[in-house]
């Protein structure tokens, strides 16, 4: 004996939803496959960071460069650059990351897992100082700074070993902070050396002693 | 007890078959020999049960001792599904008390009224 049951049809959805679904997921794909390559991104940093290294150009202490380091209380939270209170350290660590960043997209070396892994961290840790987050610490910028030239280092250019080590160890030793005379003067001195070893890693191997 | 309202599965949109039963319309109807001798053309529902109870049956032309139909319209039969055997996997429905010589005695359905005594005399021909 044959039993055949009907029922309330089910809900179906939309097919107008599922056409708008369809669009999200292509949009989303093709944000993916087509938003610009992290190698590209550079080239609109150092419009963000030109602004802060102008004024190094002015001799330390003369009152042009005070009058920088003071702006001025009327001044409204869009038109007072972000790098109005930053250190030292800071501002200069922020100059050297568009030559790191390009450093690390050169042909030779992007393709590098080590290197892109690094590169990412040291955008990170910059981006932060960029943004002037107050609660960012100098430290992971210095210390990606020097992981990423080891990385460098380590890829292409072997016998610059002592010299990515040494740097290395001397972003370990850094405290983070840019507030006394003393912190300071590591700071400068790390950052010299980091970018000593960068101009040197600019230069192709062959070229390299 | 009150008989059950019939409808028409087409006349209710908003009802469908059961999950993991088959729809029987378009089937070929074959007798207790096989032979087919008409097609499931519409199913017969009580919505408050929510169960088919007859498949709407439209006869092949020329079987023996019909009439033929009117111009334009075919002989029907209503099968009570109790009176039936599905078979779902050869798509076929199966009355194996009705064959193509013998349903000619086989009440036909004229009309979308259910008398009384039509049911009656459907479960006659079928010995139910």
């Amino acid at each position: 004996m044959a039993e055949l049951r009907i029922q309330p049809k089910k809900s179906t959805p939309s097919p107008w939803l599922l056409v708008a679904l369809a669009v999200v997921v292509l949009a989303v794909a093709a944000y993916f496959y087509l938003r610009p390559d992290p190698a590209d991104e550079p080239a609109a940093a150092p419009a963000t960071t030109a602004a802060p290294a102008a004024p190094d150009s002015l001799a330390p202490g003369s009152p042009a460069a005070e009058a920088r380091a003071t702006p001025p209380a009327s001044d409204s939270v869009e038109t007072s650059p972000p790098l109005g209170d930053a250190s030292p350290a800071r501002i200069r660590l922020l100059e050297l990351a568009p030559q790191l960043s390009q450093l690390a997209d050169r042909a030779d070396l992007r393709d590098d897992a080590t290197i892109r892994e690094q590169r990412d961290n040291f955008t990170s840790a910059t981006s932060r100082l960029e943004d002037n987050d107050p609660k960012a610490s100098l430290r992971p910028g210095l210390v990606a700074a020097a992981s990423l030239l080891l990385a460098v280092q380590q890829k292409a250019y072997p016998n610059l070993e002592t010299e990515a080590n040494a740097l290395t160890l001397q972003a370990s030793q850094l405290s983070g902070r840019d507030a006394t005379p003393t912190e300071q003067a590591q700071n400068r001195a790390y950052l010299a050396q980091v970018a000593s070893l960068l101009n040197t890693l600019s230069y192709p191997l062959k070229d390299v002693l | 007890m009150s008989s059950p309202i019939l409808r028409r599965m087409r006349d209710l949109p908003d009802f469908e078959m059961a999950t993991g039963d088959p729809d029987p319309r378009g089937w070929p109807v074959r007798g207790g020999d096989g032979q087919a001798f008409g097609t499931v053309v519409e199913l017969l529902v009580d919505p408050e049960s929510r169960r088919v109870l007859y498949l709407n049956v439209e006869l092949e032309r020329g079987l023996p001792g019909v009439p033929a139909p009117a111009p334009h319209t075919e002989t029907q039969i209503l099968l009570p599904l109790a009176a039936v055997n599905l078979d779902t996997e050869g798509s076929s429905v199966f009355v194996t008390t009705l064959r193509r010589d013998t349903i000619s005695s086989y009440p036909p359905f004229v009309d979308f009224i259910l008398p009384t005594e039509f049911e009656s005399a459907m479960q006659q021909a079928l010995g139910i």
